[in-house]
């Protein structure tokens, strides 16, 4: 990836850079990527933004639970130990980045207004018709009728 | 990586759903040239009483006349007449737009005689299909064929003959 593409618009730049606030990112790679954040003011933002999350995540503590909370809520947990099926939905589709798609499917849009089948004929409407069109047409049916011109 | 499977799924999904369109684009598995003549023929017919009207009001009266009747006797034909005819339609339309318009013009002359001389002048017509193209040239030149038709109906049937002339028909 060149260093000065914004990491944005790929998904690779997003989860790399995700890596990178984690503390995650390979130290080579955290250098090169912090070459780029120095020119690069949406994905510095980006960053910065996901390490406020990540420092107050570090920052949070768990409340200390009261007495019994924990079986009541295994009691909770095992009712509910089947998810709805939205609920599934959700969970599944977050793990799916959906920007990869947008190109895709415009370009899959684009493929088949081109290469989408003519259109049926569609029946006869008045309205659609020029008159002088059906009287050609007449014409020319009943001259071929009544001259049996190429008639077997 | 998920870009990537997402590009592989699109490009699988085009490649499964092209066959189809370009099937259907090129006519599917319908062999020969398409039949426009059967979609001419069919829209004329299916048009009801309603379309046919509203098609044709615009017409002048004797236009309108004319071309209701056409379509009258389109009704009245068999299913073996009308796919006759739809053949013949094809035929016709493949024939250079100069050809077609000495047919038109060669038909209008023929609608205009009077009706008995009609009848003659479709012996004729019949007698020419017949023929071979050497026959045809020889007839055209005949002293019966000057003697039975008139200037008008001679060149009638001259451009019929000429129209006999194209691998179309």
């Amino acid at each position: 990836m060149a260093t000065d593409e914004c990491r944005l618009r790929t998904e690779e730049g997003v989860e790399a850079l995700l890596e990178y606030c984690a503390g995650r990112l390979h130290a080579a790679d955290a250098v090169v990527l912090e070459s780029h954040l120095a020119g690069c003011a949406p994905c510095r933002e980006f960053a910065a933004a996901q390490q406020t999350v990540w420092q107050s995540l570090d920052a949070w503590e768990p409340a200390i639970e009261t007495q019994g909370f924990q079986s009541r809520l295994n009691a909770r947990l095992a009712e509910d130990s089947t998810p709805a099926w939205k609920d599934r939905l959700r969970a599944w589709s977050s793990g799916i980045s959906w920007k990869p798609a947008i190109p895709m499917a415009a370009a899959f849009a684009l493929w088949a207004a081109i290469s989408a089948p003519p259109r049926p004929e569609i029946p006869a409407q008045a309205e659609q018709v020029r008159p002088e069109a059906v009287e050609r047409m007449l014409e020319d049916v009943d001259m071929l009728d009544q001259l049996k011109l190429n008639a077997q | 990586m998920k870009a990537r499977l997402w590009g592989a799924g699109t490009l699988l999904l085009m490649l499964l759903t092209s066959y189809p369109a370009s099937a259907r684009q090129s006519g599917g598995a319908q062999k020969g040239p398409a039949r426009t003549g059967a979609n001419t023929i069919e829209r004329l017919r299916r048009m009801s009483p309603e379309e046919r009207k509203k098609a044709l009001e615009k017409l002048p009266p004797e236009r309108r006349r004319q071309a209701e009747e056409r379509l009258r006797r389109l009704d009245r034909m068999s299913a073996a007449e009308r796919d006759d005819l739809e053949r013949r339609y094809d035929n016709f339309q493949r024939l250079p737009s100069a050809r077609q318009e000495l047919a038109r013009k060669m038909f209008r002359n023929f609608n205009d005689l009077p009706p008995d001389r009609r009848n003659d002048v479709r012996a004729g017509f019949e007698r020419l299909r017949r023929m071979s193209s050497a026959e045809r040239s020889a007839f055209l030149k005949s002293r019966e064929f000057s003697q039975q038709y008139n200037r008008r109906e001679q060149a009638i049937l001259e451009d019929y003959a000429e129209l006999l002339q194209s691998p179309q028909l």
